[in-house]
């Protein structure tokens, strides 16, 4: 009679267990839908190289990481680069789309380049309620990678690298208007 | 010394002044420029006729004789050209190779779409191609190609058995921005324009440059902007369907046109917010002509639409608005088939592809 009693606790438990196992993995498969159809997950990790060199935009530092980024664009036959006015210009070669896309301006002139490195994903761990708002807890990983995303990364400031690598983040989910709205934190990574 | 010949002094001597005088502008234009540019003007001319890079004037070569199969041309603008993706993965020629597996031997499609390409310069392609690209913008205020910028074949001479005409934004959008109503002045500044582009001795000077460069301000300083936004869309309506219409006329009525319509990113109900996650999801800091496009882009779109239909009705031509489906996804997946709020992504161009299959 005892060993029908413990079987039936431990098969109850077991089901319990496993119910709520998978409640959470639903609500996190959920939350991350969200998230995904809010922030555009997944979606390429690009860096924005302005056409003309140096530009007055942006700092001197910034603008020798650009340079250094096209010339290493021009090793790799992804660019070519010529002097005018004394500013250097960025002419993108043909059928370069997969690792570079062109903002260009109504008269097609080139504005500025976009490098592909990969594509950003997210992966969600945890979630905790506080009030009406969910924070989720995960991080950003990089798939698809570009043959220029190791390269390009060594050549990156410290401070500026942090934007481009995996990363553990937060996202605070509250609903505003019967829709969700998302804000996404990149914690240290 | 007699009247005659006082008179025959006075000629010579005016007509030497006036030559001399034409000289030294020239001259001068020519060293003005070389200061200002550090080159001189006939190079840069030369240069700017090959813009380079990813901005050539067609896609891909293609043979101008025509052989035994059924020839298509698809014409359009950059959409047609394939900005945003490799050629590989442009429509044109992923059509090209799906024909090719249905039908082997049966069909060849050219892509003749060219960046910023608009009817009024397909209509001069016509007879023959330019070998310059001139943007909407300047063809706006009159300039033209020049004599020595065309080539020795025209698109008549491909001798296409099917138009694929897909003519989007490049007849609207830029005159939707820039276009303003000429006053008399305005109209001779544009008409000076036109013949100083025609005569290709005076364009190898750079003192032509400077006349034009005057002439254009000249026209645009007497021009208005047409501030009210439903004369202003009129406008470009009546253009845009009087382009259409000129360019359909002047092809036989043996070869097939048929007119295509793309979808454009945004829809009438997009606002800012829109703009601003395209923005994101393409990582660029300054979304300002987002900002823009998304205000007027919709409307441009509806007025095309309308002007295809009413012209395919009118010359009985089939008619297809490309990629329906796209317009009624929501904004974060349509958003997908994107480069930017014009241009489609390789997901985008394939299903343009098998869309303008189904038409074989």
């Amino acid at each position: 009679m005892k060993s029908y009693r413990k079987l039936i606790i431990v098969t109850i438990s077991t089901a319990v267990l496993c119910f709520s196992g998978t409640v959470s993995a639903q609500e996190l498969k959920r939350l991350r839908k969200i998230i995904s159809d809010e922030m555009y997950y997944p979606r390429e990790c690009r860096y924005v190289v302005p056409a003309n060199l140096p530009d007055n935009a942006y700092s001197e530092e910034k603008n020798r990481v650009f340079l250094e980024i096209a010339k290493f664009l021009e090793k790799n036959k992804i660019v070519m680069l010529k002097m005018k006015d004394s500013k250097t210009v960025i002419i993108p070669n043909d059928n370069i789309y997969d690792v570079v896309q062109l903002n260009v301006n109504t008269r097609y002139e080139l504005i500025s380049i976009s490098i592909i490195l990969g594509v950003w994903n997210i992966e969600v761990t945890d979630e905790k309620r506080v009030g009406s708002m969910v924070m989720v807890e995960g991080a950003r990983l990089m798939s698809n990678k570009s043959p220029l995303y190791e390269f390009f990364i060594k050549m990156l400031p410290v401070d500026e690298k942090r934007d481009y690598v995996p990363a553990k983040m937060r996202w605070e989910i509250s609903k505003k208007k019967d829709k969700e709205s998302v804000v996404e934190t990149v914690l240290n990574n | 010394m007699s009247g005659r010949k006082q008179r025959l002094f006075i000629f010579i001597a005016i007509t030497s002044g006036m030559l001399i005088a034409l000289c030294l502008s020239i001259i001068s234009g020519e060293v003005y420029y070389y200061l200002t540019h550090d080159a001189w003007y006939f190079s840069e001319k030369h240069a700017r006729t090959f813009v380079g890079g990813t901005q050539e004037l067609y896609r891909e070569p293609f043979v101008i004789k025509k052989n035994t199969r059924v020839r298509i041309a698809a014409i359009g603008g950059s959409t047609t050209y394939g900005f945003g993706v490799n050629n590989e993965l442009a429509w044109p020629k992923l059509l090209s190779q799906k024909l090719e597996k249905h039908f082997p031997g049966k069909y060849e499609v050219i892509n003749l779409g060219r960046l910023g390409g608009h009817l009024e310069e397909f209509i001069q392609n016509f007879n023959s191609s330019s070998n310059v690209y001139i943007p909407r913008e300047d063809w706006i205020k009159g300039i033209r190609p020049n004599v020595g910028d065309f080539a020795s074949w025209g698109w008549k001479d491909l001798k296409p058995d099917i138009i694929l005409l897909v003519p989007i934004v490049n007849d609207t959008a830029p005159d939707y921005l820039y276009y303003a109503r000429p006053n008399v002045t305005a109209k001779i500044a544009m008409k000076g324009l036109n013949i100083i582009s025609s005569i290709s001795l005076a364009n190898r000077f750079a003192l032509s440059f400077y006349i034009k460069k005057g002439l254009i301000a000249l026209e645009n300083l007497n021009k208005e902007h047409i501030t009210d936004n439903a004369e202003r869309l009129a406008v470009i309506k009546n253009g845009y369907e009087r382009n259409l219409e000129q360019f359909i006329y002047l092809w036989s009525k043996d070869v097939t046109v048929v007119l295509l319509g793309l979808p454009l990113l945004f829809n009438k109900e997009d606002r800012g917010k829109e703009a601003a996650q395209a923005a994101r999801f393409w990582n660029l800091s300054d979304n300002k002509s987002l900002l823009n496009e998304v205000q007027y882009l919709p409307s441009l779109e509806g007025l095309e639409k309308e002007v295809r239909f009413n012209v395919s009705r009118r010359y009985n031509l089939k008619y297809v608005e490309i990629g329906s489906k796209v317009k009624k996804l929501p904004f974060n997946e349509r958003l997908r088939f994107y480069v930017d709020s014009i241009h489609m992504n390789k997901f985008g161009t394939q299903l343009i592809a098998d869309e303008v299959f189904k038409l074989f």
